[in-house]
């Protein structure tokens, strides 16, 4: 059961919030054809008793092999898609909507992406000394795939030592490989000792990705076989190793 | 009589479970759950002011909050040329550290030091601050290091949750200040400068 103070505590923590912002969907996965034109519409709620002014930027990205969103201009998608209305403010305890619309440009292939970044403004300051304000802002990752272009990929490598399980993906492949699924891991006598499982892991196509799989509970020291299991909307992989734990 | 009305009623019974269609019904049940990110913040506001102040005192992660006695104490420190300070204080809180809650339904995210706009005037400068965050509760992982070791950087991963990072996630976010011994200030005027830290949170 939760302390009262804690409760407390929470309370006046949620009370306290400057800033209070939320983003609905938080990712948009699209397919289209070549030329085709879709809607989408995001909708933003502000969970503070005061008005939020809030700008729209978009900005062409990749993901790095630790997963990190990184400014891109390959795979871009910005120029294709229109963020109506760029500037606007959110109502107290209201929501305001945004409406994406992409065109799907002819001539591209595969996956194409750009984020969408709903930035608060900074809040008015005091006077003197040295002061650093802090502003929020939100980042809606939109992809597109072009129907039609897919050429689907996927090497995955598992296996190495440490105590975090290696796993290596690659998507030598022209479209986002988001992969769900799980590491069996056997010891010697073949007794199945954990699953390590892997959700909706975004692959960049052109790129891959570098996780380690901790385990809830640390493994013996050993050698054990690792299978691996994944499935995306493009297919089911698998690939086998051997892990060293230490 | 009795008899004959039971027997009425089991013959009912019996016609009653006969009408039964032979084929099961069917119901479409739908969920609709929207995929959500959501980003609380409880301070906006940092303030270093080494012109006020007669206390000597630690923040929680022990670094002397800035004050006139706290820089005058380094001053006259003989060994040492660097001091990190901690805040004088935080706008809107009586914490020594800014609370960064995330609330989502997605397995990875990540919070990102974005833009930062404007620079430290001379002689100081935005390299001369850092960021620290420490979980609270909640998932992922701070990727700050130990406190004093991330600059504050434009495209500086702070926060991150590779996987299993659904529900709410609280950390505590520290800013701090390394001045130098060496550091000449202007002799007619207070030094002021202000800058202003993006936070980007984003489910890739």
């Amino acid at each position: 059961m939760k302390r009262p103070w804690t409760l407390l505590a929470s309370l006046l923590n949620l009370a306290l919030a400057q800033v209070d912002l939320t983003l609905s969907p938080a990712r948009l996965e699209l397919v289209l054809p070549p030329g085709g034109e879709v809607a989408e519409t995001v909708r933003v709620r502000n969970g503070l008793d005061r008005e939020e002014p809030l700008s729209v930027a978009l900005r062409p990205f990749t993901l790095t092999p630790q997963g990190d969103v990184v400014e891109s201009p390959e795979r871009n998608l910005c120029p294709h898609l229109t963020a109506t209305p760029t500037a606007f403010t959110v109502p107290p305890r209201g929501t305001a909507e945004v409406r994406l619309t992409l065109k799907a440009p002819p001539g591209a292939e595969g996956t194409l992406a750009c984020l969408v970044v709903f930035t608060a403004g900074p809040r008015p300051t005091g006077l003197g000394g040295l002061r650093i304000t802090a502003s929020p802002s939100l980042g809606l990752a939109v992809y597109l795939t072009l129907r039609g272009t897919e050429r689907p990929a996927l090497r995955a490598k598992v296996g190495g030592e440490g105590k975090a399980l290696p796993v290596l993906l690659e998507n030598p492949g022209n479209v986002l490989q988001r992969v769900t699924g799980e590491a069996r891991v056997f010891d010697g006598e073949g007794k199945e000792v954990a699953r390590l499982p892997i959700a909706e892991l975004p692959v960049f196509p052109g790129g891959y990705r570098e996780v380690a799989l901790e385990p809830e509970a640390p493994l013996p020291p050993g050698r054990y076989r690792v299978v691996l299991i994944l499935e995306s909307a493009y297919g089911r992989y698998a690939a086998e190793g051997v892990w060293a734990v230490p | 009589m009795k008899r004959k009305l039971v027997t009425l009623m089991a013959l009912l019974a019996s016609l009653s479970l006969a009408q039964t269609p032979p084929n099961t019904d069917s119901h479409t049940i739908t969920v609709k759950v929207p995929p959500v990110l959501r980003l609380s913040l409880d301070a906006t506001e940092y303030l270093f002011d080494f012109t006020v102040g007669t206390s000597v005192a630690n923040n929680s992660l022990g670094f002397p909050k800035a004050t006139k006695a706290a820089y005058e104490v380094f001053l006259d420190d003989a060994s040492k040329t660097e001091q990190l300070f901690a805040p004088t204080s935080i706008a809107e809180t009586s914490n020594d550290y800014g609370t960064l809650r995330i609330n989502t339904n997605q397995a990875q995210w990540v919070v990102k030091i974005d833009t930062i706009t404007g620079n430290l005037a001379t002689p100081l400068s935005n390299n001369r601050l850092k960021v620290h965050a420490v979980k609270d509760t909640g998932k992922g992982d701070s990727l700050t290091g130990s406190p004093g070791d991330k600059n504050l950087a434009a495209g500086t991963n702070i926060i991150e949750a590779t996987s299993n990072g659904q529900g709410r996630s609280v950390y505590k976010l520290y800013y701090l200040l390394e001045m130098n011994i060496n550091d000449a200030f202007p002799s007619d005027s207070v030094y002021s400068s202000t800058i202003n830290v993006v936070l980007l949170l984003t489910t890739p």
